[in-house]
């Protein structure tokens, strides 16, 4: 499959290409990382990251490629390790110099945030990934969810939006956020 | 008071960059003097980042089962079969010059039976990929010789296209000129990438907005010392040199001028700069106050 084959497949968001991709290059990704101090995996998830960081890129229909995709996310791959490994040097200097920082009231929001969104329907979480993780366009996700049109698309995404938000706040008290 | 889903949509948009200077300004204001606001854009930015996990997750699920055991990569049958079924019918071609070795065979006999070996060779041993157009086995060999490059380009000591794949283009001349043109301009644009281990490209989340048509690749350079936080813009690519911190890009919604956050400091990049330059310290304090606030909300 040529560069642009695959390129307009993800912009189609055929997931399949991102199949396609991901064991076509994983030996000389997963090796920069094994070479340069990082386990398998390690190497495997930095390799994840790397390709999903294109995904994002490339199914926004955001991304003009100026190099091959497999040098791309080469380099994406350098950079993450880079800085997963500056993450690491910080970490353990810090695990020595101070206490671990617990925001524990944080974390608890993440939780109900995710078991939140767990608790929508296939169809509402599917349009909420679409258009925050994917930046699809309201007429990509109309056309990728069999709906009439883009102000479909728009009219589903405002009211699943509204019943996460709504999942969420359920759960705190009700002075702890604007209603 | 229904001020919060009147909100939740604004607060949105402030988190994607949708709002118009004006409005951006004002929601900061309403935000520095209501903390159940503030409370409610910490909860609007936990749930667009908590999607945004869900999906990737479900990315990484998907990438975990796919088999990446074997050796060969997808294209890998492709070749290793059009070599072989190459052989085999260079075997029975032989077999039958040298059976009817009595007969005087024309060179256009000859170089015609050859000539469709690649064609033959993929009829023969990947059926599934099969096409009655021509076009189909061209974009296979194609990308096997990509597929193939890059573990190549890793070798300083090999950077040729490994041998057997250009075999073929000695009897077919259609599907194998492009194999070895693209190949070898593929090392070329490797080879600029691997020669510097310290050569980085920022992850997505420091090149916003998303409205950006512009190329994204962005190279940077630590070991030319002679280069101290210079840069330039080639074909649309930034390249950076003498950045031994971490930086970041910030390309403003208008898209009318890109910035870079360097040690704590703003810099200006000029996208019409084709020779390599110092960077443009920002000294205005309103624009350094507005890429600050522009910074704050996009952490």
């Amino acid at each position: 499959m040529k560069d642009s084959e695959i390129l307009a497949r993800i912009r189609q968001g055929d997931e399949g290409a991102l199949d396609y991709l991901y064991k076509k290059n994983y030996k000389m990704m997963t090796k920069m990382v094994i070479n340069n101090s990082g386990t398998e995996d390690e190497a495997k998830d930095i390799y994840q990251d790397a390709l999903i960081v294109f995904w994002q890129k490339a199914v926004s229909g955001n991304l003009v490629l100026s190099s091959k995709i497999s040098t791309f996310i080469y380099s994406i791959c350098q950079n993450l390790w880079r800085k997963e490994l500056e993450r690491k040097s910080k970490l353990s200097s810090e695990e020595k110099d101070s206490p671990e920082i617990n925001d524990v009231d944080r974390r608890e929001r993440i939780e109900i945030i995710n078991n939140s969104i767990n608790n929508l329907g296939e169809t509402c979480r599917k349009i909420l990934t679409y258009y925050y993780f994917d930046n699809l366009s309201m007429s990509d996700i109309a056309e990728k969810m069999g709906f009439a049109n883009a102000d479909t698309a728009k009219t589903k995404k405002y009211k699943c939006k509204k019943e996460l938000d709504e999942l969420i706040k359920s759960k705190y008290k009700a002075s702890d956020f604007l209603d | 008071m229904n001020k919060g889903l009147n909100y939740s949509e604004k607060l949105e948009a402030y988190i994607r960059n949708e709002l118009t200077e004006k409005e951006r300004l004002e929601l900061e204001e309403q935000l520095r003097q209501d903390p159940l606001l503030q409370n409610e854009l910490t909860l609007q930015k936990d749930i667009i980042a908590s999607i945004s996990d869900y999906r990737k997750n479900e990315l990484k699920q998907r990438l975990n089962k796919i088999d990446v055991s074997s050796k060969s990569s997808p294209g890998d049958f492709t070749v290793g079969g059009a070599i072989l079924g190459g052989i085999a019918i260079v075997g029975v071609a032989g077999f039958l010059i040298f059976k009817d070795s009595g007969k005087d065979l024309s060179s256009t006999q000859l170089s015609g039976a050859v000539s469709q070996m690649p064609v033959d060779s993929q009829h023969a041993t990947n059926p599934s990929e099969v096409t009655s157009e021509n076009t189909i086995a061209l974009a296979d060999t194609y990308d096997t010789a990509d597929s193939n490059m890059p573990e190549t380009v890793t070798s300083p000591a090999n950077v040729n296209p490994a041998p057997k794949k250009t075999t073929p283009a000695k009897n077919t001349q259609t599907t194998i000129a492009p194999v070895v043109v693209e190949a070898t301009q593929a090392i070329v644009e490797e080879e600029e990438i691997q020669k510097d281990d310290k050569l980085v490209l920022p992850e997505s989340g420091v090149t916003k907005p998303a409205a950006s048509a512009e190329p994204t690749l962005i190279i940077v350079d630590n070991n030319t010392s002679k280069y101290k936080l210079q840069y330039k813009y080639t074909n649309g690519q930034l390249f950076l040199y003498g950045f031994e911190k971490p930086y970041k890009i910030i390309d403003l919604p208008d898209q009318t001028q890109r910035f870079l956050l360097y040690d704590g400091k703003f810099y200006k990049l000029n996208r019409n700069q084709p020779q390599i330059s110092p960077i443009q310290l920002v000294d205005d304090q309103q624009e350094i106050k507005a890429l600050e606030s522009y910074k704050s909300n996009n952490p």
